[in-house]
């Protein structure tokens, strides 16, 4: 071969190969792999991500992650910006954790359509909209409708106890109440008495701005009246009224919901995303039996009904490729706006969709949606779940760590152990 | 010069190559993640606050200073430590020693008693939590039907720890079954023909004989299994994640909560840290002493 014919033979190849190489690159589907929890509302969006996925031939690549270790595991791949994950799931109390990680979303257009309360403080970096919200999550009181009638629902503590006494005397459950306690769980049993009974995790009661709370020198509320008598209310519902199970200081959310769904106590509080879980006959004895309440009242509340509404979204790690970024911004629109995908997420799970247009036309045409809006964010009181300052994961970790050790302690000590722990977890809020 | 030259000469050279992709593994993988860890555990270093300001010991200090680490973690993981190879060793002895007899099905008896050992942890502590649920669990079945009131077993401190114990000592209890029945069928039979004539029974033959010839091996396996249960986090976490109220935490579990819990990188890389040193120390004296055990047993 001589010289010029060898230098035409590789270059042309070489060519060939180029071009071969270039057009499939352009024409290359985009990939989106999406960081998930497996839990029914996540597999409700990630239903409806897949028809958006193959309408528009976007490969979707799920990874499922278990609750208990996804902060740990989303946080090691963000803070290595990772390519595991292009869309991930995000919740409020991580808010301040993340948000230097995640790609501003301001120009979503979905979420024009949304509560400003369910994306502020917790999903703003700089100014900037951090997260797409699928859901709002709110915990409510679910009970036995086959076992009260409305008027039989208790509205204090004094009658949940009463209420649940009857119950188990009767027969009808092994339990009046069970909940999640510990820790990450706390939500379903410290933490909504406390809020019910006109307490709170810091000080200023119901304050989430740092600000306002640096202002008051990052003061814990653990150790108030009025978290000292909702720890004392737990204490006396597992040792002497025994209205809730021994194992209780134990449970996770998953523990309770299986003792609810085995249909041995006549109450739990869960977010109302499990109502579809709940009403399932495939895993559920309760399944049709079930309705919701609001918080049930403690002694010291200076108002009729409170309700957590907080939301969980999805985000974009900032690191993604642009590609994908754009690909992702529209799916995430998309799941807002297209209003079957809004109704099937509240008619499958029961989670509140977080488009107010749907909003508004469940409640005109749906009576049980109306009921869930009634005894949840149309309460008196509107809180967060959770709080916004950077040593939050500690704090929340050691607040529950101090809340188990006082209703699994002695009764007498329970205000000693709340005092202790209000001092550590205000050092901690204070080091934020 | 000449030396150095013949040391390093073409069969070195070739050796070395032979070596570097292992070391340069080792070095990817092993050295420079603790180095990393070890820069991180001067400096305040969380995910909110990325600047990684140098601090010197401050971690360290927090860290020693703190209750949870040297009034509960430190105990709890001696006393892990302690309970779970004294456990496997004792139950693996006797099993071993049954198992040196000859009996029907005794092949059997060995495979299924190694069954523990196929079992992986998370898996087994899984199976152990469930075993143990206070509302749905076979073993408050069992104690109901016995007219005896059901336990929340993972809700105090001691039955939790208990419970944790006692599923590391069943899995690897076989482990040391295994190790030990090597050894006695490696024993030479004169010293116990000798000890039967001599008149003595079982159990001085066992304790004047047999454990006194088994004396390095069981050091091994003590040696070996300590190192190994002082980083134990599998099993404590699946079963209690260090709860209740942090009542079981083990030295792993608390590096891990430090770091990926509370996202204190700097504090989960210092206690990390400490607890290399510790067993460090820990490792040094056991292998000093079985060092002198075997010498001694010669």
């Amino acid at each position: 071969m001589r010289r010029r014919t060898f230098l035409k033979t590789v270059g042309g190849g070489s060519l060939a190969l180029g071009v071969s190489r270039a057009v499939p690159a352009t024409a290359q589907q985009v990939e989106l792999k999406v960081g998930y929890m497996p839990h029914p509302i996540h597999e409700n969006s990630i239903k409806w991500m897949k028809v958006w996925a193959a309408e528009r031939k976007v490969t979707l690549t799920l990874v499922p992650i278990s609750y208990e270790v996804y902060v740990e595991k989303m946080t090691a791949n963000l803070t290595s910006r990772g390519g595991q994950y292009d869309v991930i799931w995000h919740n409020d109390d991580w808010g301040q954790l993340w948000g230097r990680y995640l790609e501003p979303v301001d120009d979503v257009p979905a979420l024009k359509k949304l509560s400003r309360f369910i994306m502020e403080p917790y999903f703003q970096w700089e100014g900037h909209d951090t997260a797409v919200p699928f859901v709002e999550t709110i915990g409510t009181f679910f009970y036995r409708a086959d076992l009260l009638k409305d008027t039989e629902v208790p509205r204090t503590w004094d009658e949940l106890i009463k209420t649940s006494q009857r119950l188990q005397k009767d027969g009808k459950v092994k339990w009046g109440f069970v909940g999640g306690m510990k820790y990450p769980h706390g939500w379903f049993t410290f933490f909504w008495s406390i809020w019910a009974n006109g307490g709170d995790l810091m000080l200023p009661v119901h304050e989430r701005r740092n600000a306002e709370l640096a202002k008051n020198g990052w003061k814990s509320g653990l150790a108030q009246p009025e978290a000292v008598q909702a720890v004392e209310f737990w204490w006396d519902n597992i040792h002497t009224h025994k209205i809730a199970p021994p194992g209780q200081p134990g449970y996770s959310r998953d523990d309770a919901n299986a003792i609810f769904m085995a249909g041995d106590s006549a109450m739990t509080m869960a977010d109302t995303t499990l109502y579809g879980k709940f009403n399932d006959p495939k895993q559920s004895k309760v399944a049709g039996k079930i309705s919701v309440t609001q918080f049930i009242i403690g002694p010291r509340a200076k108002f009729k009904s409170i309700a957590w509404r907080d939301p969980w979204a999805w985000a974009i790690p900032i690191h993604v490729d642009a590609a994908k970024k754009k690909a992702a911004k529209e799916l995430l629109s998309w799941l807002n706006l297209t209003h079957d995908v809004q109704l099937d997420l509240w008619k499958a799970t029961g989670g509140f969709p977080p488009n107010e247009d749907v909003q508004r036309e469940l409640v005109k045409t749906d009576p049980v949606f109306r009921k869930f809006r009634a005894v949840t964010v149309e309460s008196e009181k509107l809180i967060h779940g959770a709080f916004y300052f950077a040593r939050w994961p500690e704090f929340f970790a050691t607040a529950i760590d101090y809340l188990v050790r006082a209703v699994t302690g002695p009764r007498e000590n329970i205000k000693a152990t709340l005092e202790e722990g209000a001092k550590h977890t205000s050092e901690i809020a204070a080091r934020t | 010069m000449k030396g150095s030259r013949r040391r390093f000469g073409a069969r070195e050279r070739f050796m070395l190559v032979l070596i570097l992709p292992a070391f340069a593994i080792l070095v990817a993988f092993q050295i420079v993640p603790i180095l990393i860890g070890a820069n991180a555990s001067f400096r305040s270093w969380s995910l909110f606050d990325p600047q990684k300001t140098f601090v010197g010991l401050a971690n360290y200090r927090r860290i020693l200073a703190d209750p949870i680490f040297y009034g509960t973690v430190l105990p709890n993981t001696l006393v892990f430590m302690v309970g779970s190879v004294t456990g496997g060793l004792v139950a693996g002895l006797g099993l071993a020693t049954m198992l040196n007899r000859k009996f029907p099905g005794a092949r059997l008896v060995r495979v299924g008693i190694l069954l523990p050992l196929m079992v992986p942890p998370v898996v087994a502590a899984i199976m152990i939590t469930w075993m143990f649920n206070d509302q749905f669990g076979v073993v408050n079945a069992l104690l109901g039907t016995l007219g005896l009131e059901p336990v929340p077993w993972l809700v105090y401190r001691w039955t939790s720890f208990a419970i944790v114990v006692m599923t590391d000592v069943w899995l690897w209890t076989p482990w040391f079954t295994v190790l030990i029945l090597a050894a006695l069928q490696s024993l030479p039979l004169e010293p116990h023909e000798a000890a039967r004539i001599d008149g003595a029974g079982p159990w001085q033959v066992f304790r004047n004989i047999t454990l006194p010839l088994l004396r390095p091996v069981l050091m091994v396996c003590i040696v070996v299994r300590a190192i190994d249960a002082f980083r134990v986090f599998d099993i404590v976490w699946t079963i209690t994640k260090g709860g209740p109220a942090r009542s079981t935490e083990v030295f792993s579990i608390y590096a891990y909560k430090q770091a990926f819990v509370y996202l204190n990188f700097d504090l989960g890389t210092a206690a990390s840290l400490i607890g290399a040193a510790i067993i460090m120390v820990v490792g040094g004296v056991l292998y000093k002493t079985l060092s002198y055990v075997v010498e001694v047993s010669r």
